[in-house]
């Protein structure tokens, strides 16, 4: 398939009153593998290469869309199908009284791809084993209390091309990797769990040793270190310091969807009318960026507008949405090049890319310096937030007790919660480096890899404990 | 025709592998229509169509398994090799040398609605609309969303071992969620029904998410306390796939990853409590005549009167067990459900929680102080070895002295499944259906009663 087969298909959908239509093409070879080991050496290995691919066709006749995809790529096949999403369109248009339109925005054209220097369908399986296997033995070396690791492997080549009826003709190739490395300690009756993830855009030149040897002994240290916690953290509000990570989690959930045009659009946001007020403190900049080389990279999304950097919050003010084309017209605003689907079965939807917090001056010691009684919050366990009325609640793994300026003793995890408002107004100092995280979400079934670009966040009188 | 053209193919692959001298291989094939539509704000949003096909292989060399999986049926010998290379990279030796010999299935009556196959768009459209205005039947309601599918499938499993087996499902899902606001308060709810047939009841589903909706209004917090409590089965649903039903798999007993590891023909829950795996099961949303191995499905007690008598087995944890399967190898994953991109695993079916049913108004009364709940999220983060759990009840009703009065605010729940369970006070209320996180299974169950929990907001 190339664009200009895919352009001949494009005729199928000029039927009468089509205000918009696009066909979307994707090929996709992905290598899974997942490793299990255990301290006396059994180690069992799954591997799963799989090729996807597919066509689909979206398509907006009057007011009403109609989608529809395929996998079957016989030129029949492909016809019939494009004439479903056409007849769906028509069905539901009885039901459909509100006006949609598609706000102007930039129309792409052009290949792009990812400068890769070693494509992973290139390099021999075993490679990869071999080295996922050397990083599991660094977890039983780290500590004699771990029992168990997995490993979980994948990387993907990722070819998408799109072509519309308003002039949009565009191809890329990117290819992204993730590894997730869990690790399983034991002491008496207590079990403790660790997960690391490593994840990014790129070829096979991107994995290093350095990188899995760091993350895996990280792993290694938490899980022991983690049946050395007695007590959970004292209840109440506290001063905390939330590590990259877990600050990615929640400028990810707590905010970043809030920001989404389609939950805006949706009724489903407490930030619907607070564009050009003030949301958290001046310190708290927030961009929206998928041309940074991490999870959210891409040229162009899934309405053909080509790849921009959005600044969402500027010193603590809101200043617009994600949106894609719909959202943008519906909202009055200009589009941002957030539409994406996760695969061609998907209907693109308002995603975050790569979604960065931009960083102030402090090193951690300082941050840490001036507490007099705190938390340092390492990793999150997930957690959920209600976009509608601005509250959150996140697990974390573990954290450090901070006294008097000085980090002290490992805690079992809890949770912290609280009003995301209340929240970024008490952010009051942020580290000076960022780090990219590997994130994921699943809106609406859809399970993206993004990238969260954070510095340390240190917030006062966060509720610790529910 | 079509059932021709997908067996075809996977004989097809079969071939490819025989000539290639491989004795062992496997060959899944899927063939999948979907029509979905969806409404917003009480209005038509979008409709999805869908065609689906694709295949998976799995080979044994030397006592190495091989997978692989692919939808493009031009590169069928491409998915062969790769499958080989796949079990010659395997680092493992298992015991497994064969794949399952041919059975016959097991007959299961009310998976297919041909109703099902007829329906078009305008049809569902029409019967989604039905569901959203009776569910926006009130002055209360701000905004109705709703969604309705339908699924066509065909399945395959044949290996060179001779056994070839087919057959073909139909599935509908219909859901709905409403919005309701009194002056600066808002409340939501939904309602779902899954089944294999085309036997939604409109008036019925809209009209329960719209109760559920308004019974959401007024939510006060309550104090951190001893309750009982009444677990609904949509809740039970969202918690039971991550920390209950893992624990039954013969892998995660065999490994120690289960609380019910050596416990078996022990009393490890409450005696009131009865649990079924159903493969079998008339029009059951989970009932195949095999499972993804090709070996037929069972009905099996996994505990009764609180006592553990069986576990769930696939063809490899049966054979290291020196057992049969009993056909709970299902190929999913615990996000995106059943797929043919993935191997297969042991998963249960219908899943049912039996006992002594009371009426759930004779129950309440009884109450002095209690909740009632709904909804939560947090089951994911459970641990499946120790059986610990922590859920944040996102929907739940205060209960005081035998009458509901008012919805909760957020609160937690932590404890261990097995300690909740022997806390068994009785079983209440309809049996319901839902399908579950975590597992390729669905939940049949009423509501579920313990005693002295704690809750914490």
């Amino acid at each position: 398939m190339n664009l200009d087969d895919l352009q001949s298909l494009m005729n199928l959908v000029s039927v009468k009153n089509v205000k918009y239509a696009d066909i979307r093409y994707e090929h996709v070879f992905t290598t899974s593998i997942s490793i299990k080991r255990t301290r006396n050496n059994r180690t069992e290995a799954i591997i799963i290469p799989s090729t996807t691919k597919g066509i689909s066709t979206r398509i907006l006749v009057e007011n009403s869309w109609g989608f529809s995809h395929t996998s079957l790529t016989d030129k029949k096949d492909i016809e019939k199908s494009i004439q479903e999403s056409i007849k769906i369109a028509k069905a539901t248009s009885k039901y459909k009284k509100e006006k949609i339109e598609l706000s102007d925005a930039k129309r792409v054209q052009g290949k792009y791809a990812l400068n890769v220097k070693k494509e992973f369908s290139n390099i021999p399986i075993n490679e990869k084993i071999e080295l996922l296997r050397k990083t599991t033995e660094l977890a039983f070396e780290t500590s004699k209390n771990v029992i168990k690791v997995e490993i979980d492997y994948e990387d993907n080549v990722k070819r998408k091309l799109l072509v519309s009826t308003d002039g949009v003709k565009a191809e890329m190739q990117r290819s992204e990797y993730t590894i997730r490395i869990k690790t399983i300690a034991k002491e008496d009756e207590k079990i403790t769990e660790t997960i690391k993830r490593i994840g990014g855009v790129g070829g096979w030149e991107k994995i290093t040793f350095k990188e899995l040897e760091e993350k895996t002994i990280e792993g290694a240290k938490e899980a022991e270190n983690l049946l050395k916690a007695k007590k959970k953290p004292p209840s109440g509000k506290t001063t905390v310091i939330l590590s990259p990570q877990i600050a990615g989690t929640l400028i990810h959930e707590a905010l970043g969807h809030a920001m989404e045009g389609d939950i805006v659009a949706a009724g489903f946001s407490i930030l619907a009318n607070k564009i050009n007020s003030k949301v958290g403190s001046e310190l708290v900049t927030i961009v929206d960026d998928p041309t940074i080389e991490a999870y959210g990279l891409y040229w162009f999304d899934d309405d053909g507008t080509p790849a921009q950097k959005t600044i969402l919050v500027e010193k603590g003010i809101l200043k617009t949405f994600m949106h894609n084309r719909e959202t943008a017209w519906k909202l009055k605003a200009q589009p941002t090049s957030n539409s994406y689907a996760v695969s061609y079965e998907y209907l693109p939807i308002v995603r975050q890319t790569n979604i960065m917090l931009m960083p102030g001056d402090w090193t951690l010691e300082e941050m840490i310096e001036d507490i007099k009684s705190g938390l340092l919050i390492g990793s999150s366990s997930g957690g959920t937030a209600a976009t509608s009325i601005g509250t959150f609640q996140f697990g974390f793994q573990y954290a450090h007790l901070i006294k008097n300026g000085e980090i002290k003793e490992v805690t079992k995890g809890s949770s912290i919660a609280g009003s995301m408002f209340d929240a970024l107004k008490n952010v009051d100092a942020l580290g000076k480096k960022v780090e990219i995280i590997p994130g994921a979400c699943g809106k609406d079934g859809q399970y993206m890899n993004q990238g969260r670009i954070m510095p340390y966040v240190r917030l006062k009188e966060i509720l610790i404990g529910g | 025709m079509e059932k021709e053209e997908l067996s075809q193919q996977c004989s097809k692959i079969l071939n490819i592998a025989e000539k290639l001298n491989v004795t062992q291989f496997e060959v899944y094939g899927i063939k999948k229509e979907t029509l979905s539509i969806e409404f917003e704000k009480g209005e038509a949003k979008i409709g999805y169509k869908g065609s689906i096909i694709g295949f998976a292989t799995r080979c044994i060399i030397d006592g190495k398994i091989g997978f692989s999986t692919t939808n493009d049926i031009e590169k069928l010998e491409e998915l062969v090799k790769l499958s080989i290379s796949s079990a010659k990279t395997q680092t493992e030796t298992k015991k497994i040398k064969e794949f399952p010999q041919p059975e016959t299935p097991t007959k299961v009556n009310g998976i297919y609605d041909k109703r099902l196959v007829e329906t078009d768009s305008s049809g569902l459209t029409e019967l989604l609309s039905a569901i959203v205005q009776e569910a926006s039947n009130n002055k209360k309601v701000e905004a109705v969303s709703g969604r309705i599918d339908v699924e066509i499938e065909e399945r395959v499993v044949t290996n060179l071992n001779n056994l070839e087996v087919t057959d073909k499902g139909t599935f509908l899902s219909a859901m709905v969620f409403v919005k309701v606001k009194e002056k600066d308060d808002v409340g939501s709810g939904y309602e779902i029904h899954v089944s294999r047939k085309l036997d939604v009841n409109p008036d019925k589903l809209g009209s329960s998410a719209l109760k559920n909706a308004l019974q959401n209004l007024g939510k006060e917090k309550i104090e951190s306390g001893i309750y009982t409590v009444i677990f609904e089965p949509s809740a039970l649903s969202s918690l039971l796939g991550f920390v209950l039903i893992p624990a039954f798999y013969a892998d995660s007993i065999a490994t120690r990853a289960s609380f019910l590891s050596e416990k078996l023909g022990k009393q490890v829950f409450s005696e009131k409590i009865n649990i079924i795996d159903d493969g079998t099961l008339e029009e059951g949303v989970c009932s195949y005549s095999f499972d993804d191995e090709g070996i037929p499905t069972e009905r099996k007690t996994l505990v009764e009167k609180g006592i553990l008598k069986n576990l769930l087995y696939d063809h490899a944890t049966a054979l290291l067990n020196n057992v049969e399967s009993t056909g709970n190898a299902i190929r999913y994953d615990w996000w995106y459900g059943r797929s043919y991109k993935y191997p297969p695993k042991i998963s249960a079916l219908n899943f049912i929680i039996e006992g002594q049913i009371e009426p759930l108004d004779h129950i309440i009364q009884d109450i002095r102080h209690g909740v009632l709940i709904r909804d939560i999220v947090g089951g994911h983060s459970s641990k499946v070895a120790s059986g610990e759990f922590s859920i944040t009840v996102t929907n739940g009703l205060l209960i005081e002295n035998g009458e509901i009065k008012k919805p909760i605010t957020r609160a937690i729940i932590s404890g261990t499944i097995q300690e909740t369970l022997n806390k068994l006070e009785c079983l209440a209320g309809d049996i319901k259906t839902y399908p579950m996180f975590g597992t390729a299974a669905c939940l049949m169950s009423p509501c579920l009663v313990f005693k002295e929990t704690k809750i914490t907001t």
